[in-house]
C-alpha cells in the first residue's frame, strides 16, 4: 500500500512539474490594480471600472517545439479574474507570442461563438469588428465632467489596423506572470483632447501601435 | 441481366440522396437565376434549412426583439414595399424615436458584401445586431433578448428544430435571421421575364427606350442584373446640416469616401419610396429630375460618372420611369413564404 502511495506521489509530482501556468496581471506601475480602487500617484488619481481585452493565437516556444493555447481567442476580463489564468503550458518557455486583439480575418467572418460572441460587449454593431481593448474608469486628468474615461480600441480596416503582435522572453522557469501596465497606457493619452476613444480610426491606430509596450514579464 | 438494373437503380438512389443533401433536415434550394453573378453568401457551405428559415422568419416578425416589445424587423421592412418602410423618410424606433437614415430595401441580400448606407457592416450575419442594439431602433441588449428567447414557451423548440439542440445564443439567432434574409431573392420582374425571353412578355416601345437611357446613364452604378454594383458613390446630394451624415467616411476615415453612400438596388423601386439615404425624395420622378437637372456640380465629392449633366427631355424622363417600373416583382412582394408567419 505504502509502495503504491509512494509511486502515486512520484507520478503526481512529475505530472505537476511537467506543466506550468501563465497569468495576466493588470498593474499600475509596480502596484497590482483592483477594480473600483483609487490609485494615487503624484496627486494624479485613477480608478479602473472595467478592463477587458483579447489575447489571440497564444504560443509558447520551448526548445524546438511550439505550444498553442487550446482556444484561438481568449477574452481577458477583470470582472472574471479566472479569465486571466491559462493552464497546461510546457514547463519551460523560451518565448511567448500572442496577438493583442483580433486578426482581420476573424473580423470579417460573420457571427461567432464563445469568447467572440458579441454578447460579451466587445463588438461594434454599427461598424463590424471587435474591440481589442476596453478600459473604462475615472481619473483626475479626464476633462469629462464626471472625470470618466472610456477607451475602446479596435479596427481592422487598412490603413488603421490595430491588432498587435507581442513577444515576451521569460527569464525564469515555472509559472509566468505577464504584466499589463495600465499606467503606461494612460500616459499615452492626450488628456486634453481624447478622454474617450470609441471608434476605429487614426486615434485608435496611433495608440494601438504602442500597446505592446504595456506588456512585460513580471512577478 | 439483373445487374444491368442495379447500377442505374443505385444511381437514382444516389441522386435522390444527394438532392436532399444527405441530411435529415430538409434544405431550401435557393435558385441562383441564370447569368447572375455568384452570390457573396455561400449557399453550399451554409445551406438554408427549412427549420432555420422558419425560425429566422419568426424572429424577423417578432417584436420581442425590441426593448419594449413594440417593433419587429418588419416594422421598418414591410414585404409589400420591398421590405422597406414605405412613406417614412427615416427609420422609426421604439418610443417614437427617429433614426437618421432611410430603412433600406431587403432584396437579393445574398449578393451584398457590405450592409447599411455606409457599408459599416461587413457580413450579413452581424447586420441585425445594429438595429437590435441601436437606441433609436430596437434599443435592446443581447443579454435581455437571449434571456427572453430562452424563457419563451416556443423558441427553445424552434431552436432545437433548427440547430439540433435547444441552446439559444447570439450566433444561432443571427444565423437563423440570416437564413430568412438571404432567401429574399427577387428575380421575377417584367424585366427578368423579358431578359429570359419568356413567352408573351415584351417591353413596350417606351420601356425599351427607357432601358436604352438607363443603360447609357445609370447602369454603371445600378448594374444589371442586381441593379447595383454593390459599391459606394457620392451623388452630390447636399449634406443635411442637422444630421451631418458624412456616409462611408465615418467608417473608413479616408477622405475620398466622404459623402459616399451605398448604391442601392433599384429592384422594386416603384414601391420603396421615399428615396435616397435620408429619404429626401418622395417620388421616383423627383429622383429622375434630381439626376437630370438637380445635381450641384460644385459638390466636392461628386462621382466622376455624374459630372456630365444628363439633361433628359420630358419624354426621356417618362421613358426611363416606365423602364424602372418593369423592375417590380409582384411574385416577390406577395410571396407567402416571406410573409408574417401564421403559426
Amino acid at each position: 500500500m505504502r509502495f503504491i502511495i509512494f509511486h502515486l506521489f512520484i507520478f503526481l509530482s512529475c505530472f505537476g512539474s511537467a506543466q506550468s501556468g501563465l497569468k495576466f496581471k493588470p498593474v499600475f506601475g509596480q502596484e497590482a490594480v483592483k477594480l473600483e480602487e483609487r490609485i494615487e500617484l503624484d496627486s494624479v488619481w485613477t480608478e479602473i471600472s472595467a478592463l477587458r481585452f483579447y489575447v489571440s493565437e497564444l504560443k509558447i516556444y520551448s526548445g524546438g517545439s511550439i505550444w498553442n493555447a487550446p482556444q484561438k481567442h481568449l477574452l481577458m476580463d477583470m470582472e472574471d479574474p479566472s479569465s486571466f489564468n491559462i493552464d497546461g503550458l510546457p514547463p519551460h518557455a523560451d518565448s511567448i507570442s500572442f496577438l493583442f486583439g483580433i486578426d482581420s480575418l476573424t473580423n470579417v467572418s460573420g457571427i461567432l461563438d464563445g469568447a467572440l460572441d458579441p454578447i460579451n460587449g466587445m463588438y461594434w454593431a454599427w461598424n463590424s469588428g471587435y474591440i481589442n481593448f476596453k478600459l473604462e474608469g475615472k481619473g483626475s486628468r479626464s476633462i469629462n465632467k464626471d472625470k470618466g474615461f472610456e477607451f475602446h480600441l479596435g479596427g481592422y480596416l487598412p490603413p488603421y489596423q490595430t491588432v498587435q503582435r507581442v513577444m515576451l522572453y521569460p527569464v525564469s522557469e515555472g509559472d509566468i506572470i505577464v504584466r499589463i501596465d495600465l499606467q503606461t497606457f494612460l500616459e499615452m493619452i492626450d488628456w486634453n483632447a481624447e478622454p474617450n476613444i470609441m471608434i476605429p480610426g487614426p486615434q485608435a491606430y496611433r495608440i494601438s501601435k504602442q500597446l505592446p509596450s504595456l506588456f512585460s514579464i513580471g512577478q | 441481366m439483373k445487374s444491368g438494373y442495379i447500377i442505374p437503380f443505385l444511381g437514382i438512389c444516389a441522386v435522390v440522396l444527394l438532392s436532399f443533401g444527405w441530411k435529415s433536415d430538409p434544405i431550401i434550394q435557393i435558385v441562383i437565376p441564370k447569368k447572375w453573378p455568384k452570390p457573396v453568401y455561400n449557399f453550399t457551405d451554409q445551406p438554408i434549412s427549412v427549420a432555420g428559415f422558419e425560425l429566422g422568419r419568426k424572429l424577423f416578425y417578432d417584436p420581442i426583439l425590441s426593448r419594449d416589445s413594440s417593433i419587429s424587423c418588419a416594422s421598418c421592412h414591410l414585404q409589400y414595399t420591398g421590405f422597406t418602410h414605405v412613406d417614412h423618410a427615416v427609420s422609426h424606433g421604439i418610443e417614437g424615436r427617429k433614426g437618421t437614415r432611410n430603412a433600406p430595401a431587403l432584396i437579393n441580400l445574398a449578393w451584398n458584401k457590405a450592409f447599411h448606407w455606409d457599408g459599416g457592416v461587413n457580413h450579413i450575419e452581424v447586420q441585425g445586431l445594429n438595429p437590435i442594439k441601436h437606441p433609436a431602433e430596437m434599443g435592446n441588449s443581447l443579454e435581455e433578448l437571449i434571456k427572453r428567447l430562452k424563457n419563451s414557451d416556443h423558441y427553445p423548440e424552434l431552436f432545437r428544430k433548427a440547430f439540433g439542440s435547444d441552446e439559444i445564443n447570439t450566433s444561432r439567432m443571427m444565423k437563423a435571421l440570416t437564413m430568412f434574409e438571404v432567401s429574399l431573392v427577387s428575380s421575377n420582374s417584367k424585366y427578368d421575364k423579358v431578359v429570359r425571353k419568356e413567352k408573351g412578355v415584351s417591353f413596350t416601345e417606351q420601356e425599351k427606350n427607357g432601358m436604352k437611357i438607363f443603360r447609357e446613364h445609370c447602369a454603371a452604378c445600378h448594374s444589371e442584373p442586381l441593379f447595383t454594383n454593390t459599391g459606394f458613390s457620392s451623388n452630390g446630394l447636399q449634406i443635411d446640416t442637422s444630421i451631418r451624415d458624412v456616409g462611408r467616411f465615418a467608417i473608413t476615415h479616408i477622405g475620398k469616401d466622404s459623402m459616399q453612400f451605398k448604391i442601392p438596388t433599384l429592384r422594386n423601386i416603384e414601391f420603396t419610396f421615399p428615396y435616397m439615404h435620408d429619404g429626401r425624395f418622395r417620388k421616383l420622378k423627383d429622383v429622375i429630375n434630381y439626376y437630370s437637372d438637380g445635381i450641384d456640380y460644385r459638390s466636392p465629392y461628386l462621382d466622376a460618372r455624374l459630372k456630365k449633366p444628363f439633361r433628359f427631355t420630358e419624354y426621356e424622363k417618362k421613358d426611363l420611369l416606365s423602364f424602372l417600373l418593369t423592375l417590380t416583382d409582384k411574385e416577390f412582394l406577395y410571396d407567402k413564404r416571406f410573409s408574417f408567419p401564421k403559426n
